[in-house]
């Protein structure tokens, strides 16, 4: 079908694997002529489409670097192998939980109450859920105040998991199931709400 | 152990129930797979001159670039956010294995694969870019890349050229898929990944698909052409599938023994695994079905002599076993890699869906899209026209 | 004394009010000592003696955070060893913690929590995978996700010997602990430590020669989550039982 046949190409015949002298003139020309030197058929004009091939695959390279060059993010790899910018875009993260500091910078007495007692080193979001939102703007209103049977229980329940020097005790049994804050001041913990109604005080 | 709604037995870290990557990473090494293979047994013939497998030559080629340009497709589906894929070749990160399987893929597809092709088909091309008319004549004439010089000192020229380009491809189709094998093998998080010798059993299960697909594409167009099989040259492909998948098998079995032997602390998980979950896939499918059977199936051609029509049905039937095999393989690798928590206290099930983005469907229309092209590439670039012009 | 305090509050609380109504960079530029990552080496201790497994740090860090229902930047478990049989403890860690544990029975088993998070390893095995790099350690220490630059790959989930990687599902983008880097560059702490009621995790500046961590780690027993992956990790756990994987 084809004027030029893969065996012909290859020099040899694909059904004896023997190689093949039938080689018309100029291919065998052309075979004395590598071995040569000097030749009119040569390897530059025969090899033209090899060279396009390889300058083409070598433009390809090219505009992928100049491409690569222009698209990079900026500031990429002048940390370390990420974008710079991207370290403040993590810094950009809304706060939700003021922080203690915050809270005591108006809440004095609470905060004061809880410092002397047995809490004094939790902070009040632990409890009153974050609070940037009332803290950034007072006004928009007043937050919610905790469910003190389920928070004190989530603490205070006993578990066998819990470490044993870590107050705990069974409600059921230890109060039938009474509010705990019926007795007990969360931010004064002890018999602190006892003790202030027996002395007159709150 | 109780079984939870969500199909976790024992205890997962929280955020390993849901399995990382699916079906679609089942089919990306499956597929390179079968490029690397597909290559490797075209080599054979250029450069190893293994003159009985030449009539598949130019349809080894064509099959290792169809299955090629699908490779990326299952990826690319996976991937959460595809529009950002070119990053991995913007800014690499050296120290990934991900990261450089783009540049082989690409160096592969580029260099090898297509230049090879080229240059075998470039004498074609010319003549049909003269001879064929409409739009075909003007693909042709694209295809030629604009040199018509067919001059036998040309063509010369190309089939040396061709002869070092297949001479690099070796190393790459084996860069190729042990690149592939590398990324799970790599992952020291993983025991059921982590190993030195997945990088070797990827690139050996690869030359066993890539030569079996082969033969059975060999048979299946000769079939439909209405065209003599060459038994010479299947019977020698089969002989290859038979050494190649041996190997292939002593390894994996290299590595379930020393597994077993060594029995670390992933030893008990792994285990487990096998004889629940993976039993199936894993001790059915890939062990029995997919490599005892055609093994034994091949080993018995090798020993005793059938009629053709006989073997032809026993190499038509062991190279099916042998995709189900390595299919099954590249399964348990991926998915079950991922079915066990890293803390070796419990096991997680994988949900495939069937007309999602990661699920069957997909899958079975990226397993059939290599054959269209495939089809096309044939139709454009008949890989058995020698034979006519003898 | 006391009213030297209180305007130190007020100047703080005030500063905070101007700042969460800023834009973060303004913040940066406003303040006289801005940030400097070469001054800090960030991690944090964790004191398994302490944890009471109430599930204040994995509810906090999800509101802080925004982390989605079914995934967990940290989380609480619990575990319970039979006797001798240290290989086979059970484990549980329901929604992560979030909402604190059933109480346990006493038993002849021995059990306790676990705080985890990510390990913000110095030679982290998420970072060393990222094909692209949108995932990195800060110069600071910390181990970020850059979420407009991420591909989604997973191969960095895959990566985690611990499981704390995930997948966002509606970003679709890799998503983890930040150790609240937003807070702890503004002289905060993380959101996990603030809510702790007992003191059981604490942020750590190992660059801080003034920084109680030093006294933690030369006094204490101390072991970090699997060290045979020598992941470089800096959580720090004090007490830490050998059962826990």
């Amino acid at each position: 079908m084809f004027p030029v046949t893969s065996e012909h190409r290859r020099g040899n015949n694909p059904l004896t694997g023997q190689a093949s002298n039938e080689c018309d003139p100029a291919c065998a020309k052309q075979a004395r002529g590598d071995k040569g030197g000097s030749v009119p058929d040569s390897p530059l004009r025969n090899g033209a489409h090899l060279i396009l091939l390889l300058a083409a695959l070598l433009a390809g390279i090219a505009i992928f670097l100049v491409v690569r060059q222009a698209v990079i993010p900026e500031g990429f790899g002048l940390y370390g192998h990420y974008r710079a910018g991207a370290l403040k875009d993590n810094r950009m993260k809304p706060v939700s939980f003021a922080g203690r500091e915050v809270c005591a910078g108006c809440h004095f007495d609470p905060d004061e109450a809880l410092r002397a007692g047995k809490h004094g080193k939790i902070s009040c979001e632990t409890c009153h859920g974050p609070q940037s939102a009332h803290a950034a703007d007072p006004a928009s209103g007043v937050p919610a105040k905790p469910n003190a049977q389920g928070l004190c229980r989530r603490c205070h329940e006993s578990d066998a998991a819990k470490p044993a020097h870590f107050p705990q005790v069974a409600s059921v049994s230890h109060s039938g199931g009474a509010a705990c804050n019926s007795c007990h001041e969360p931010h004064k913990p002890g018999f602190a709400k006892i003790a202030g109604e027996r002395s007159g005080k709150k | 152990m109780l079984m939870g709604p969500t199909g976790v037995e024992g205890f997962m870290y929280p955020n390993e129930v849901e399995l990382q990557w699916s079906v679609l990473i089942v089919l990306y090494p499956f597929i390179t797979g079968l490029v690397a293979g597909a290559f490797i047994l075209a080599s054979l013939e250029r450069v190893f001159k293994v003159e009985a497998v030449k009539p598949t030559y130019r349809l080894a080629l064509l099959t290792a670039l169809a299955f090629l340009i699908v490779a990326p497709l299952p990826l690319q589906m996976h991937l959460g956010h595809p529009e950002r894929s070119f990053e991995m070749y913007l800014t690499p990160h050296r120290s990934s294995a991900m990261a450089m399987f783009g540049f082989i893929y690409l160096w592969y597809l580029m260099v090898v694969l297509l230049v090879e092709i080229w240059l075998d088909y470039r004498a074609e091309i010319v003549h049909r870019s003269q001879t064929s008319k409409g739009l075909l004549k003007f693909v042709y004439t694209l295809l030629t890349l604009g040199s018509k010089n067919v001059s036998p000192g040309a063509l010369r020229l190309d089939d040396r050229v061709g002869y070092i380009v297949t001479l690099i491809g070796i190393p790459s189709a084996f860069l190729l898929h042990g690149y592939v094998g590398f990324i799970f093998g790599s992952v020291k998080a993983n025991a059921w990944w982590s190993t030195p010798l997945m990088p070797i059993v990827f690139l050996f299960s690869a030359m066993v698909s890539g030569i079996a697909a082969v033969m059975l594409i060999y048979m299946a167009v000769s079939w439909y052409q209405k065209r003599p099989i060459d038994m010479r040259c299947l019977d020698t492909i089969a002989k290859y599938l038979f050494y190649v998948f041996l190997i292939d098998f002593s390894l994996e079995m290299l590595d379930l023994v020393h597994r077993i032997y060594e029995a670390d602390e992933s030893f008990h998980s792994l285990d487990f695994m096998v004889h629940t979950r993976l039993f199936f896939s894993q001790v059915v499918l890939q062990i029995w079905i997919g490599t005892i059977l055609p093994l034994a199936l091949l080993a018995v051609t090798q020993v005793r002599t059938f009629t053709e029509a006989v073997r032809r049905g026993i190499y038509a039937s062991a190279g099916l076993l042998t995709m189900v095999g390595i299919f099954a393989m590249r399964w348990n690798v991926v998915i079950g890699g991922q079915l066990f928590s890293k803390s070796y206290l419990g096991y997680t099930t994988y949900k495939l869906e069937f007309a999602t983005r990661e699920g069957l469907l997909p899958s079975i229309l990226l397993m059939i899209l290599p054959f269209l092209i495939l089809w096309t590439l044939v139709k454009l670039l008949p890989p058995f026209e020698e034979r006519h012009s003898l | 004394m006391k009213d030297l305090s209180r305007r130190q509050l007020f100047e703080k609380a005030g500063r905070f009010l101007i700042l969460s109504n800023a834009a973060a960079a303004a913040l940066n530029s406003a303040e006289p000592n801005p940030y400097s990552t070469a001054d800090h080496w960030w991690g944090m201790t964790i004191d398994i003696d302490q944890c009471i497994g109430c599930g204040n740090c994995a509810a906090a860090c999800q509101a802080e955070n925004k982390v989605p229902e079914e995934f967990h930047r940290t989380w609480i478990e619990r575990y319970q060893v039979q006797g001798d049989d240290y290989q086979h403890p059970q484990v549980e860690s329901p929604h992560g913690g979030r909402e604190g544990f059933t109480p346990l029975p006493e038993s002849a088993a021995k059990s306790f929590y676990v705080p985890k998070l990510c390990n913000h390893c110095a030679t982290s095995p998420c970072v060393q995978v990222c094909p692209v790099g949108a995932t990195f350690e800060s110069p600071d220490g910390v181990v970020l996700v850059d979420e407009s630059y991420c591909v989604g790959c997973r191969y960095c989930v895959q990566a985690c010997p611990y499981g704390t990687r995930f997948i966002h599902p509606e970003k679709q983008v890799a998503d983890k602990c930040t150790l609240c880097y937003h807070r702890i560059t503004q002289g905060l702490t993380t959101a996990c430590a603030e809510a702790c009621p007992t003191g059981a995790r604490k942020l750590a500046d190992l660059k801080d020669p003034k920084d109680p961590v030093h006294e933690f780690l030369r006094t204490n027993t101390i072991q970090v989550l699997k060290p045979q992956m020598a992941t470089g990790s800096k959580v720090y756990y004090k007490n830490l039982d050998g059962a826990v994987r």
